[in-house]
Protein backbone atom coordinates (compact mmCIF):
# COMPACT_ATOMS: atom_id res chain seq x y z
CA UNK A 1 0.00 0.00 0.00
CA UNK A 2 0.84 3.52 -1.24
CA UNK A 3 1.04 6.28 1.60
CA UNK A 4 -0.98 9.10 0.21
CA UNK A 5 1.31 12.01 -0.59
CA UNK A 6 -1.05 14.15 1.89
CA UNK A 7 -0.30 11.95 4.67
CA UNK A 8 3.34 12.99 4.69
CA UNK A 9 2.80 16.26 5.45
CA UNK A 10 0.44 15.42 8.40
CA UNK A 11 2.68 12.99 9.57
CA UNK A 12 5.06 15.89 9.39
CA UNK A 13 2.67 18.37 11.51
CA UNK A 14 2.44 15.19 13.67
CA UNK A 15 6.35 15.54 14.57
CA UNK A 16 6.13 19.28 14.56
CA UNK A 17 3.96 19.11 17.45
CA UNK A 18 5.40 16.75 18.73
CA UNK A 19 8.87 18.50 18.60
CA UNK A 20 6.98 21.36 19.96
CA UNK A 21 5.72 19.43 23.06
CA UNK A 22 8.97 18.29 24.09
CA UNK A 23 10.23 22.41 24.20
CA UNK A 24 7.17 23.18 26.54
CA UNK A 25 7.63 20.10 28.78
CA UNK A 26 11.26 21.32 28.87
CA UNK A 27 10.71 24.98 29.63
CA UNK A 28 7.83 23.95 32.00
CA UNK A 29 10.26 22.21 33.99
CA UNK A 30 11.92 25.53 35.04
CA UNK A 31 9.91 28.18 34.23
CA UNK A 32 8.17 30.23 37.15
CA UNK A 33 6.37 32.75 35.03
CA UNK A 34 4.42 32.56 32.15
CA UNK A 35 2.83 28.95 33.66
CA UNK A 36 -0.60 29.97 31.99
CA UNK A 37 0.81 30.80 28.66
CA UNK A 38 2.56 27.51 28.76
CA UNK A 39 -0.06 25.87 29.37
CA UNK A 40 -2.29 27.02 26.51
CA UNK A 41 0.10 27.07 24.31
CA UNK A 42 0.75 23.10 25.25
CA UNK A 43 -3.34 22.47 25.27
CA UNK A 44 -2.70 24.08 21.27
CA UNK A 45 -0.15 22.00 20.56
CA UNK A 46 -1.40 18.80 22.10
CA UNK A 47 -4.32 19.41 20.03
CA UNK A 48 -2.95 20.25 16.72
CA UNK A 49 -1.01 16.76 17.70
CA UNK A 50 -4.59 14.54 18.42
CA UNK A 51 -5.61 15.96 15.15
CA UNK A 52 -2.88 15.31 13.12
CA UNK A 53 -2.67 11.70 14.80
CA UNK A 54 -6.29 11.21 13.81
CA UNK A 55 -5.76 12.54 10.06
CA UNK A 56 -2.95 9.90 9.59
CA UNK A 57 -5.05 7.18 11.60
CA UNK A 58 -7.50 7.93 8.94
CA UNK A 59 -5.79 8.14 5.64
CA UNK A 60 -3.77 4.70 7.03
CA UNK A 61 -7.05 3.10 7.01
CA UNK A 62 -6.25 1.72 10.39
CA UNK A 63 -9.99 2.98 12.03
CA UNK A 64 -12.42 4.98 9.83
CA UNK A 65 -14.81 5.89 13.19
CA UNK A 66 -12.46 8.78 13.81
CA UNK A 67 -14.49 11.68 12.00
CA UNK A 68 -16.53 12.66 15.07
CA UNK A 69 -13.69 12.95 17.00
CA UNK A 70 -11.58 14.29 14.35
CA UNK A 71 -14.30 17.14 14.29
CA UNK A 72 -14.34 18.15 17.65
CA UNK A 73 -10.50 18.68 18.11
CA UNK A 74 -10.51 20.82 14.81
CA UNK A 75 -13.17 23.08 16.41
CA UNK A 76 -10.82 23.23 19.37
CA UNK A 77 -7.56 24.79 17.65
CA UNK A 78 -8.92 28.18 17.18
CA UNK A 79 -10.17 28.07 20.72
CA UNK A 80 -6.79 27.50 22.09
CA UNK A 81 -4.99 29.64 19.28
CA UNK A 82 -7.33 32.72 20.81
CA UNK A 83 -6.46 31.56 24.76
CA UNK A 84 -2.49 31.30 23.69
CA UNK A 85 -3.11 35.14 22.45
CA UNK A 86 -5.23 36.15 25.42
CA UNK A 87 -2.91 34.90 27.92
CA UNK A 88 0.26 36.48 26.59
CA UNK A 89 -2.25 40.27 26.08
CA UNK A 90 -3.16 39.76 29.60
CA UNK A 91 0.08 39.51 30.77
CA UNK A 92 1.46 41.91 28.53
CA UNK A 93 -1.52 44.49 29.71
CA UNK A 94 -0.42 43.79 33.29
CA UNK A 95 2.95 44.46 32.96
CA UNK A 96 2.23 47.61 31.07
CA UNK A 97 -0.14 49.06 34.01
CA UNK A 98 2.35 47.90 36.54
CA UNK A 99 5.14 49.93 34.89
CA UNK A 100 2.68 52.50 34.04
CA UNK A 101 1.63 53.09 38.19
CA UNK A 102 5.30 52.81 39.05
CA UNK A 103 6.09 55.48 36.30
CA UNK A 104 3.37 57.47 37.47
CA UNK A 105 4.55 57.20 41.79
CA UNK A 106 7.97 57.66 40.70
CA UNK A 107 7.28 60.70 39.35
CA UNK A 108 5.23 61.84 42.52
CA UNK A 109 7.94 61.12 44.66
CA UNK A 110 10.64 61.87 42.47
CA UNK A 111 8.75 65.35 40.46
CA UNK A 112 11.32 68.57 41.26
CA UNK A 113 8.41 70.09 43.57
CA UNK A 114 7.11 68.35 47.02
CA UNK A 115 3.72 66.94 47.05
CA UNK A 116 1.27 66.07 50.29
CA UNK A 117 -2.37 65.48 51.06
CA UNK A 118 -4.33 65.84 53.46
CA UNK A 119 -7.45 63.93 54.73
CA UNK A 120 -10.52 65.51 55.77
CA UNK A 121 -9.39 66.71 59.32
CA UNK A 122 -5.69 68.34 57.81
CA UNK A 123 -4.10 65.23 59.07
CA UNK A 124 -1.07 63.84 55.98
CA UNK A 125 -1.98 60.99 54.21
CA UNK A 126 0.66 60.81 51.74
CA UNK A 127 3.90 62.82 51.08
CA UNK A 128 6.42 62.53 48.14
CA UNK A 129 10.09 62.03 48.45
CA UNK A 130 11.15 65.41 47.56
CA UNK A 131 9.11 67.00 50.37
CA UNK A 132 10.31 64.90 53.14
CA UNK A 133 14.14 65.51 51.62
CA UNK A 134 13.21 69.46 51.88
CA UNK A 135 12.07 69.16 55.73
CA UNK A 136 14.68 66.33 56.82
CA UNK A 137 11.63 64.28 58.07
CA UNK A 138 11.21 60.56 57.39
CA UNK A 139 8.17 59.15 56.23
CA UNK A 140 6.70 57.84 59.17
CA UNK A 141 7.25 61.09 61.07
CA UNK A 142 5.04 62.89 59.14
CA UNK A 143 2.39 60.68 58.08
CA UNK A 144 -0.88 61.10 60.15
CA UNK A 145 0.21 64.67 61.56
CA UNK A 146 -1.78 67.66 60.98
CA UNK A 147 0.14 69.96 57.97
CA UNK A 148 0.04 73.15 60.59
CA UNK A 149 2.52 71.65 62.63
CA UNK A 150 5.58 71.90 59.85
CA UNK A 151 4.80 75.86 59.01
CA UNK A 152 5.73 78.49 61.24
CA UNK A 153 2.62 80.53 60.74
CA UNK A 154 0.72 77.46 62.41
CA UNK A 155 -2.38 79.02 63.21
CA UNK A 156 -2.81 80.85 60.31
CA UNK A 157 -2.28 77.46 58.40
CA UNK A 158 -4.35 75.33 60.68
CA UNK A 159 -7.63 78.08 59.98
CA UNK A 160 -6.68 78.29 56.28
CA UNK A 161 -7.18 74.06 55.75
CA UNK A 162 -9.88 73.66 58.25
CA UNK A 163 -11.74 76.75 56.24
CA UNK A 164 -10.79 75.10 52.41
CA UNK A 165 -11.82 71.17 53.97
CA UNK A 166 -14.97 72.91 55.08
CA UNK A 167 -15.50 74.98 51.44
CA UNK A 168 -15.92 78.04 53.13
CA UNK A 169 -12.98 79.32 51.19
CA UNK A 170 -11.65 78.38 47.45
CA UNK A 171 -8.13 76.45 47.81
CA UNK A 172 -5.52 79.28 47.24
CA UNK A 173 -3.43 80.12 43.94
CA UNK A 174 -0.08 80.46 45.40
CA UNK A 175 0.06 81.29 49.16
CA UNK A 176 3.83 81.91 50.50
CA UNK A 177 4.50 79.78 53.52
CA UNK A 178 7.47 79.20 55.90
CA UNK A 179 7.79 76.11 57.06
CA UNK A 180 9.84 74.48 59.96
CA UNK A 181 12.48 71.79 59.61
CA UNK A 182 13.74 68.96 61.06
CA UNK A 183 16.65 70.44 62.35
CA UNK A 184 14.88 73.97 63.16
CA UNK A 185 15.73 75.88 59.86
CA UNK A 186 12.61 77.42 58.13
CA UNK A 187 11.83 77.35 54.64
CA UNK A 188 10.38 79.57 52.71
CA UNK A 189 8.37 77.70 50.06
CA UNK A 190 5.24 78.67 47.52
CA UNK A 191 2.57 76.54 48.46
CA UNK A 192 -0.84 75.40 45.55
CA UNK A 193 -3.42 73.08 46.57
CA UNK A 194 -6.43 71.55 45.21
CA UNK A 195 -9.56 70.32 46.58
CA UNK A 196 -10.01 66.24 46.28
CA UNK A 197 -13.67 64.90 46.10
CA UNK A 198 -15.08 61.57 45.92
CA UNK A 199 -17.84 60.56 43.48
CA UNK A 200 -20.54 62.05 45.03
CA UNK A 201 -18.54 65.81 45.26
CA UNK A 202 -17.95 65.81 48.52
CA UNK A 203 -14.57 66.94 50.07
CA UNK A 204 -12.38 64.25 51.04
CA UNK A 205 -8.48 65.86 51.14
CA UNK A 206 -6.32 68.74 49.86
CA UNK A 207 -3.83 67.96 47.39
CA UNK A 208 -0.86 70.46 47.78
CA UNK A 209 2.23 71.25 45.76
CA UNK A 210 5.06 72.85 47.93
CA UNK A 211 7.72 75.00 45.86
CA UNK A 212 11.16 75.74 48.01
CA UNK A 213 11.73 79.14 46.97
CA UNK A 214 14.81 80.11 49.11
CA UNK A 215 17.08 80.41 46.04
CA UNK A 216 14.64 82.81 45.32
CA UNK A 217 13.95 84.82 48.35
CA UNK A 218 17.88 84.88 48.56
CA UNK A 219 17.65 86.23 45.27
CA UNK A 220 15.40 89.16 46.55
CA UNK A 221 17.05 89.88 49.25
CA UNK A 222 20.48 90.44 47.51
CA UNK A 223 18.93 92.69 45.16
CA UNK A 224 17.67 94.84 47.92
CA UNK A 225 20.91 94.22 49.12
CA UNK A 226 22.15 95.70 46.24
CA UNK A 227 20.07 98.23 45.66
CA UNK A 228 20.47 99.81 49.33
CA UNK A 229 24.12 99.43 48.29
CA UNK A 230 23.51 101.24 45.80
CA UNK A 231 21.30 103.68 46.45
CA UNK A 232 24.31 104.26 49.32
CA UNK A 233 26.83 104.79 46.47
CA UNK A 234 24.88 107.51 44.51
CA UNK A 235 24.01 109.28 47.46
CA UNK A 236 28.32 108.95 48.64
CA UNK A 237 28.73 109.93 44.84
CA UNK A 238 26.68 112.72 44.79
CA UNK A 239 27.76 113.99 47.97
CA UNK A 240 31.39 113.42 46.89
CA UNK A 241 30.30 115.50 44.10
CA UNK A 242 29.19 118.73 46.22
CA UNK A 243 31.98 118.40 48.36
CA UNK A 244 34.39 118.52 45.55
CA UNK A 245 33.18 121.18 43.64
CA UNK A 246 32.80 122.98 46.95
CA UNK A 247 36.26 122.73 48.00
CA UNK A 248 37.79 122.45 44.44
CA UNK A 249 36.56 126.46 44.02
CA UNK A 250 37.37 127.86 47.51
CA UNK A 251 41.34 128.13 45.76
CA UNK A 252 40.31 128.83 42.52
CA UNK A 253 38.53 132.10 43.80
CA UNK A 254 41.86 132.69 45.80
CA UNK A 255 43.33 131.97 42.78
CA UNK A 256 41.48 134.39 40.68
CA UNK A 257 40.86 137.25 43.67
CA UNK A 258 44.72 137.19 43.92
CA UNK A 259 45.57 137.34 40.41
CA UNK A 260 43.30 140.25 40.39
CA UNK A 261 45.28 141.58 43.34
CA UNK A 262 48.69 140.86 41.71
CA UNK A 263 47.32 142.42 38.38
CA UNK A 264 46.34 145.28 40.29
CA UNK A 265 49.79 145.36 41.86
CA UNK A 266 51.87 145.35 38.59
CA UNK A 267 49.80 148.34 37.37
CA UNK A 268 50.62 149.81 40.41
CA UNK A 269 54.38 149.13 39.50
CA UNK A 270 54.01 150.39 35.93
CA UNK A 271 52.42 153.69 37.08
CA UNK A 272 55.09 154.32 39.80
CA UNK A 273 57.84 153.67 37.20
CA UNK A 274 56.19 155.98 34.89
CA UNK A 275 55.76 158.94 37.75
CA UNK A 276 59.17 158.39 38.87
CA UNK A 277 59.97 161.84 38.27
CA UNK A 278 57.43 163.69 38.84
CA UNK A 279 56.72 162.33 42.39
CA UNK A 280 59.18 161.60 45.69
CA UNK A 281 56.71 158.96 47.70
CA UNK A 282 56.95 157.08 44.24
CA UNK A 283 59.93 154.91 45.74
CA UNK A 284 57.32 153.77 48.63
CA UNK A 285 54.62 152.98 46.38
CA UNK A 286 57.07 150.64 44.73
CA UNK A 287 58.19 149.40 47.84
CA UNK A 288 55.15 148.10 49.21
CA UNK A 289 54.05 146.87 45.68
CA UNK A 290 57.48 144.90 45.28
CA UNK A 291 58.23 143.76 48.92
CA UNK A 292 54.34 143.31 50.37
CA UNK A 293 51.54 143.14 47.97
CA UNK A 294 53.06 141.09 44.87
CA UNK A 295 54.78 138.37 47.71
CA UNK A 296 51.46 138.57 49.30
CA UNK A 297 48.97 137.57 46.52
CA UNK A 298 51.49 134.85 45.37
CA UNK A 299 52.09 133.35 48.38
CA UNK A 300 48.08 133.32 48.39
CA UNK A 301 48.00 131.71 44.61
CA UNK A 302 50.84 129.36 45.66
CA UNK A 303 48.19 127.67 48.78
CA UNK A 304 45.54 127.32 46.64
CA UNK A 305 47.44 125.40 44.15
CA UNK A 306 48.83 123.35 46.88
CA UNK A 307 45.30 122.96 48.51
CA UNK A 308 44.02 122.24 45.25
CA UNK A 309 46.57 119.49 44.46
CA UNK A 310 46.53 118.05 47.77
CA UNK A 311 42.44 117.52 47.34
CA UNK A 312 43.32 115.98 44.11
CA UNK A 313 45.53 113.73 45.39
CA UNK A 314 43.23 113.23 48.14
CA UNK A 315 40.69 112.05 45.86
CA UNK A 316 42.85 110.01 43.71
CA UNK A 317 44.26 107.99 46.72
CA UNK A 318 40.34 107.33 47.15
CA UNK A 319 39.54 105.95 43.88
CA UNK A 320 43.17 103.87 43.68
CA UNK A 321 41.10 102.44 47.46
CA UNK A 322 38.89 100.93 45.08
CA UNK A 323 40.37 98.90 42.87
CA UNK A 324 43.46 97.76 44.54
CA UNK A 325 43.18 93.92 45.01
CA UNK A 326 42.91 93.08 48.57
CA UNK A 327 44.84 89.78 50.14
CA UNK A 328 42.08 88.42 52.50
CA UNK A 329 44.00 86.98 55.44
CA UNK A 330 44.24 85.63 58.55
CA UNK A 331 45.20 88.50 60.68
CA UNK A 332 47.13 88.53 64.12
CA UNK A 333 45.69 92.23 65.34
CA UNK A 334 48.23 92.20 68.28
CA UNK A 335 51.37 92.65 66.08
CA UNK A 336 49.52 94.88 63.44
CA UNK A 337 48.54 97.18 66.20
CA UNK A 338 51.99 97.16 67.91
CA UNK A 339 53.40 97.68 63.94
CA UNK A 340 50.84 100.72 64.39
CA UNK A 341 51.89 101.73 67.74
CA UNK A 342 55.71 101.96 67.12
CA UNK A 343 54.73 104.07 63.87
CA UNK A 344 53.21 106.76 65.41
CA UNK A 345 55.48 106.36 68.07
CA UNK A 346 56.51 110.13 67.56
CA UNK A 347 53.05 111.44 67.04
CA UNK A 348 52.01 109.87 70.20
CA UNK A 349 55.31 111.51 72.32
CA UNK A 350 54.36 115.11 70.68
CA UNK A 351 51.26 114.55 71.88
CA UNK A 352 52.26 112.86 75.15
CA UNK A 353 49.69 110.61 75.34
CA UNK A 354 49.20 107.11 76.61
CA UNK A 355 48.06 103.62 73.98
CA UNK A 356 47.33 101.03 75.42
CA UNK A 357 46.70 98.17 73.71
CA UNK A 358 44.99 95.17 74.98
CA UNK A 359 45.02 91.81 73.67
CA UNK A 360 43.12 91.62 70.68
CA UNK A 361 41.96 88.44 68.64
CA UNK A 362 42.64 87.45 64.91
CA UNK A 363 40.16 88.67 62.43
CA UNK A 364 40.18 88.19 58.14
CA UNK A 365 41.59 91.43 56.19
CA UNK A 366 44.44 92.69 54.22
CA UNK A 367 47.02 93.57 56.24
CA UNK A 368 48.06 96.92 54.69
CA UNK A 369 44.63 98.08 54.15
CA UNK A 370 43.61 96.99 58.01
CA UNK A 371 46.62 98.21 59.18
CA UNK A 372 45.20 102.17 57.25
CA UNK A 373 42.54 102.11 59.21
CA UNK A 374 44.02 101.41 62.59
CA UNK A 375 46.70 104.04 61.57
CA UNK A 376 43.91 106.97 60.70
CA UNK A 377 41.59 106.18 63.73
CA UNK A 378 44.98 106.57 66.07
CA UNK A 379 46.38 109.63 64.09
CA UNK A 380 42.80 111.34 64.69
CA UNK A 381 42.90 110.55 68.54
CA UNK A 382 45.99 111.81 69.08
CA UNK A 383 44.87 114.70 66.95
CA UNK A 384 41.83 115.81 68.76
CA UNK A 385 43.16 114.82 71.91
CA UNK A 386 42.03 117.75 74.88
CA UNK A 387 44.86 120.47 75.69
CA UNK A 388 43.76 120.23 79.25
CA UNK A 389 44.51 116.89 80.58
CA UNK A 390 46.81 114.22 79.35
CA UNK A 391 45.73 112.16 76.57
CA UNK A 392 44.70 108.76 76.96
CA UNK A 393 43.87 105.76 74.37
CA UNK A 394 42.76 102.37 74.82
CA UNK A 395 42.48 99.87 72.06
CA UNK A 396 40.20 96.76 72.98
CA UNK A 397 38.11 94.18 71.22
CA UNK A 398 34.75 91.99 71.90
CA UNK A 399 33.20 89.49 69.90
CA UNK A 400 29.62 90.10 68.82
CA UNK A 401 27.53 87.81 66.39
CA UNK A 402 30.13 85.99 64.82
CA UNK A 403 32.14 89.18 64.01
CA UNK A 404 35.02 91.34 65.99
CA UNK A 405 34.94 94.49 67.15
CA UNK A 406 37.55 96.29 67.85
CA UNK A 407 37.10 99.46 69.92
CA UNK A 408 39.51 103.10 69.86
CA UNK A 409 38.64 105.04 73.56
CA UNK A 410 40.46 108.12 73.36
CA UNK A 411 39.67 111.08 76.07
CA UNK A 412 39.55 114.17 73.22
CA UNK A 413 37.98 116.86 72.90
CA UNK A 414 35.14 114.40 71.39
CA UNK A 415 32.50 114.94 68.83
CA UNK A 416 29.26 116.88 68.24
CA UNK A 417 26.18 115.12 67.82
CA UNK A 418 25.75 116.78 64.77
CA UNK A 419 29.02 116.02 63.45
CA UNK A 420 28.87 112.44 63.81
CA UNK A 421 27.71 111.10 60.59
CA UNK A 422 29.50 113.98 58.36
CA UNK A 423 33.02 113.20 59.50
CA UNK A 424 32.84 110.01 57.65
CA UNK A 425 32.18 112.35 54.54
CA UNK A 426 35.17 113.69 52.19
CA UNK A 427 37.18 116.63 52.90
CA UNK A 428 34.90 116.90 56.50
CA UNK A 429 36.98 118.20 59.09
CA UNK A 430 36.20 119.18 62.39
CA UNK A 431 38.55 122.05 62.88
CA UNK A 432 39.79 123.10 59.73
CA UNK A 433 41.50 126.44 61.34
CA UNK A 434 42.87 124.78 64.40
CA UNK A 435 44.21 121.16 62.44
CA UNK A 436 46.25 120.41 59.55
CA UNK A 437 44.49 117.76 57.20
CA UNK A 438 42.79 116.71 54.15
CA UNK A 439 39.73 115.66 55.77
CA UNK A 440 39.99 112.26 54.07
CA UNK A 441 41.59 109.77 57.12
CA UNK A 442 37.71 108.49 57.96
CA UNK A 443 36.39 108.30 54.80
CA UNK A 444 39.20 105.99 53.49
CA UNK A 445 38.71 103.90 56.71
CA UNK A 446 35.33 103.87 55.71
CA UNK A 447 35.92 102.79 52.45
CA UNK A 448 38.20 100.30 53.50
CA UNK A 449 35.63 98.33 55.81
CA UNK A 450 33.18 98.39 53.14
CA UNK A 451 35.66 96.29 51.11
CA UNK A 452 36.40 94.02 53.80
CA UNK A 453 32.83 93.36 54.65
CA UNK A 454 33.15 95.68 58.09
CA UNK A 455 31.71 99.01 59.24
CA UNK A 456 32.40 101.01 61.67
CA UNK A 457 30.10 103.70 63.96
CA UNK A 458 31.01 106.29 66.83
CA UNK A 459 30.33 106.88 70.50
CA UNK A 460 30.98 110.16 71.35
CA UNK A 461 30.58 113.18 73.96
CA UNK A 462 31.95 116.52 73.75
CA UNK A 463 34.71 116.91 76.30
CA UNK A 464 34.47 113.24 77.67
CA UNK A 465 35.85 111.49 74.76
CA UNK A 466 35.12 109.29 71.37
CA UNK A 467 34.54 105.65 71.01
CA UNK A 468 35.19 104.32 67.52
CA UNK A 469 34.20 100.62 67.08
CA UNK A 470 35.55 98.96 63.90
CA UNK A 471 33.64 95.44 62.95
CA UNK A 472 35.86 92.84 61.10
CA UNK A 473 34.64 89.39 60.50
CA UNK A 474 36.78 86.97 62.94
CA UNK A 475 38.66 84.08 61.46
CA UNK B 1 -19.31 19.39 0.20
CA UNK B 2 -19.26 21.38 3.03
CA UNK B 3 -18.83 20.37 6.87
CA UNK B 4 -20.46 21.97 10.07
CA UNK B 5 -17.21 21.81 11.59
CA UNK B 6 -15.28 23.28 8.98
CA UNK B 7 -17.35 26.66 8.83
CA UNK B 8 -17.54 26.65 12.79
CA UNK B 9 -13.84 26.53 12.65
CA UNK B 10 -13.22 29.16 10.16
CA UNK B 11 -16.21 31.38 12.12
CA UNK B 12 -13.81 30.93 15.65
CA UNK B 13 -10.57 31.61 13.28
CA UNK B 14 -12.17 34.95 12.06
CA UNK B 15 -13.43 35.70 15.48
CA UNK B 16 -9.48 35.04 16.78
CA UNK B 17 -8.24 36.66 13.64
CA UNK B 18 -10.04 40.34 14.07
CA UNK B 19 -9.13 40.24 17.43
CA UNK B 20 -5.12 39.66 16.74
CA UNK B 21 -5.79 42.24 14.08
CA UNK B 22 -7.01 44.85 16.78
CA UNK B 23 -4.25 44.23 19.00
CA UNK B 24 -1.26 43.91 17.28
CA UNK B 25 0.40 46.65 18.54
CA UNK B 26 -0.07 44.88 21.80
CA UNK B 27 0.87 42.01 20.74
CA UNK B 28 4.06 42.64 19.23
CA UNK B 29 5.20 42.57 23.10
CA UNK B 30 5.13 38.98 22.76
CA UNK B 31 8.23 37.30 22.29
CA UNK B 32 8.95 36.28 18.64
CA UNK B 33 5.49 37.70 17.99
CA UNK B 34 6.18 37.65 14.60
CA UNK B 35 6.74 33.64 14.36
CA UNK B 36 3.70 33.00 16.09
CA UNK B 37 1.26 35.44 14.21
CA UNK B 38 2.57 33.88 10.94
CA UNK B 39 1.92 30.36 12.57
CA UNK B 40 -1.68 31.64 12.91
CA UNK B 41 -1.97 33.08 9.17
CA UNK B 42 -0.76 29.82 7.66
CA UNK B 43 -3.44 27.84 10.31
CA UNK B 44 -6.14 29.98 9.10
CA UNK B 45 -5.60 29.56 5.31
CA UNK B 46 -5.46 25.82 6.70
CA UNK B 47 -9.58 26.71 7.75
CA UNK B 48 -10.28 28.28 4.54
CA UNK B 49 -9.04 25.52 2.70
CA UNK B 50 -11.02 23.31 4.56
CA UNK B 51 -14.33 25.01 3.40
CA UNK B 52 -13.25 25.94 0.02
CA UNK B 53 -12.13 22.25 -0.28
CA UNK B 54 -16.50 21.55 -0.36
CA UNK B 55 -17.04 24.13 -2.93
CA UNK B 56 -14.74 23.63 -5.42
CA UNK B 57 -11.33 22.17 -6.42
CA UNK B 58 -11.22 19.56 -3.64
CA UNK B 59 -7.62 18.40 -4.57
CA UNK B 60 -5.67 21.61 -4.76
CA UNK B 61 -7.42 22.71 -1.40
CA UNK B 62 -7.39 19.55 0.46
CA UNK B 63 -2.84 20.01 -0.28
CA UNK B 64 -3.23 23.18 0.40
CA UNK B 65 -4.76 22.76 3.98
CA UNK B 66 -2.37 20.07 4.79
CA UNK B 67 0.76 21.98 3.67
CA UNK B 68 -0.72 24.80 5.63
CA UNK B 69 -0.76 22.26 9.03
CA UNK B 70 2.08 21.21 8.62
CA UNK B 71 3.86 24.70 8.33
CA UNK B 72 2.00 25.91 10.60
CA UNK B 73 3.09 23.10 12.83
CA UNK B 74 6.53 24.04 12.23
CA UNK B 75 6.43 27.68 12.66
CA UNK B 76 4.57 26.68 15.84
CA UNK B 77 7.28 24.27 17.32
CA UNK B 78 9.68 27.04 16.31
CA UNK B 79 8.16 29.89 18.21
CA UNK B 80 7.93 27.61 21.51
CA UNK B 81 11.42 27.15 21.36
CA UNK B 82 12.27 30.63 21.06
CA UNK B 83 9.61 32.45 22.99
CA UNK B 84 10.11 30.05 26.04
CA UNK B 85 13.72 29.35 25.80
CA UNK B 86 14.07 33.30 25.78
CA UNK B 87 11.88 33.68 28.75
CA UNK B 88 13.72 30.60 31.05
CA UNK B 89 17.30 32.58 30.00
CA UNK B 90 16.04 36.05 31.00
CA UNK B 91 14.45 34.58 34.14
Amino acid sequence: MHPHPVVIFDIITFLACLTALVFLCKSSIHAKQHRTQLLFSGLLVFTLLCYSFCLILEWSRVTSRLDILENFIGVLAPMWWAFVFYAFLKEITEKNLRESEARLYELFDEAPIGYHELDTEGRITHINKTELKMLGYKYEEMLGRPVWEFVIEEETSRQAVIDKLSGAIPPGQALERTLRQKNGNTLPVLCEDRLLHDDFGNITGIRSTIQNISKRKQAEYDREQLMETLASKNKELESILYVTSHDLRAPLVNIQGFSHELSLSCEQVRSALRDRKKSADTDEKLQTALNKDIPEALGFITNSASRMESLLSGLLRLSRLGTAALNIESLDMNTLLADVTKSTEYQIKQAGATVKVEPLPPCRGDSSQINQVFTNILNNALKYLDDTRPGMIRVYAKAEYGRNVYCVEDNGVGIAPDHKEKIFEIFYRLEPDKKHGEGLGLTIVKHILERHNGNIRVESKPGVGSKFFISLPSV
Amino acid sequence: MIHENEVIMLLLGVGVLIFILTSRLRLKQIPASNILTAAFYIAFASWVSTVLEGLFLEGLFNYVEHICYAVGSILLAVWCRKAFATKKETA
